[in-house]
């Protein structure tokens, strides 16, 4: 493993320790570089939950309004 | 806040270095949503066990893959920006009403972003070709943009 992932990955773990709040985030990139570094092949099932998460990500921005976060929302009043 | 901001930054990209380094290296199973394959199977006519064997019915498609990869990441990034603002919108407003107005520039880019991958990507994968994945590329550098100005606009340490 070349020795800039080293330096990569505690930047990660740093970040890890500062940001509680995006555990999940945190966790999805931590998944995928595994699999990308760990046996450099990515399984079938890998495949899959990336593939079907995109699916759901596109189907829903093509079938439904945008979710809250990505709307224009009134400004706060004070 | 102003911390986790600057880390959670540092570690967005630090995983965009990481992702991009490993994509070209990886190799996909066949069988998988991006290396289809069909299973055959044989029987060993003395010890009548049955093995199986995946063969691939179309090459592997890691452009595609790579994409998706690279899309879920820009996706994911700026859905954590816009929902960092919206959860502490109040707050963000007092230090700075440009950090909503700013992403209020992004957002509606991001979404007509979102929405023209699933289009090209579902007439890629009807039907592969060079010019639909340039299309699709396009549209991914697009998404990376709107993702990296969404963190701009967040506040800086």
């Amino acid at each position: 493993m070349p020795p800039v992932v080293f330096v990569i990955l505690n930047a990660i773990q740093a970040a890890i320790a500062a940001a509680p709040q995006v555990e999940a985030i945190v966790k999805k990139g931590k998944d995928l570089i595994t699999a990308l570094f760990t046996a450099k092949l990515i399984t079938k099932e890998q495949q899959k939950q990336l593939h079907d998460h995109v699916d759901e990500i596109v189907e829903h921005f093509q079938n439904n309004e945008p979710p809250p976060a990505w709307t224009v929302e009134p400004d706060p009043t004070n | 806040m102003k911390r986790y901001t600057q880390k959670f930054t540092i570690f967005l990209f630090a995983l965009a270095a990481l992702t991009f380094t490993a994509c070209h290296s990886a190799k996909l199973e066949t069988g998988g949503a991006y290396a289809p394959g069909s299973t055959t199977y044989s029987t060993n006519e003395t010890t009548g066990v049955i093995s199986t064997n995946v063969i691939e019915t179309a090459a592997p498609d890691l452009a595609l893959f790579n994409l998706d990869s690279a899309f879920d990441l820009a996706y994911t990034t700026a859905n954590a920006v816009f929902e960092l603002e919206r959860n502490n919108r109040q707050l963000l407003w007092g230090v700075d009403p440009n950090i909503k107005r700013t992403l209020d520039t992004i957002r509606p880019q991001a979404v007509h972003a979102v929405q023209q991958y699933g289009v090209f990507r579902r007439s890629y994968i009807a039907n592969p070709t060079p010019a639909g994945l340039s299309q699709l590329q396009q549209i991914l550098a697009e998404m990376q943009r709107f993702s990296t100005s969404a963190q701009s606009a967040l506040p800086k340490k």
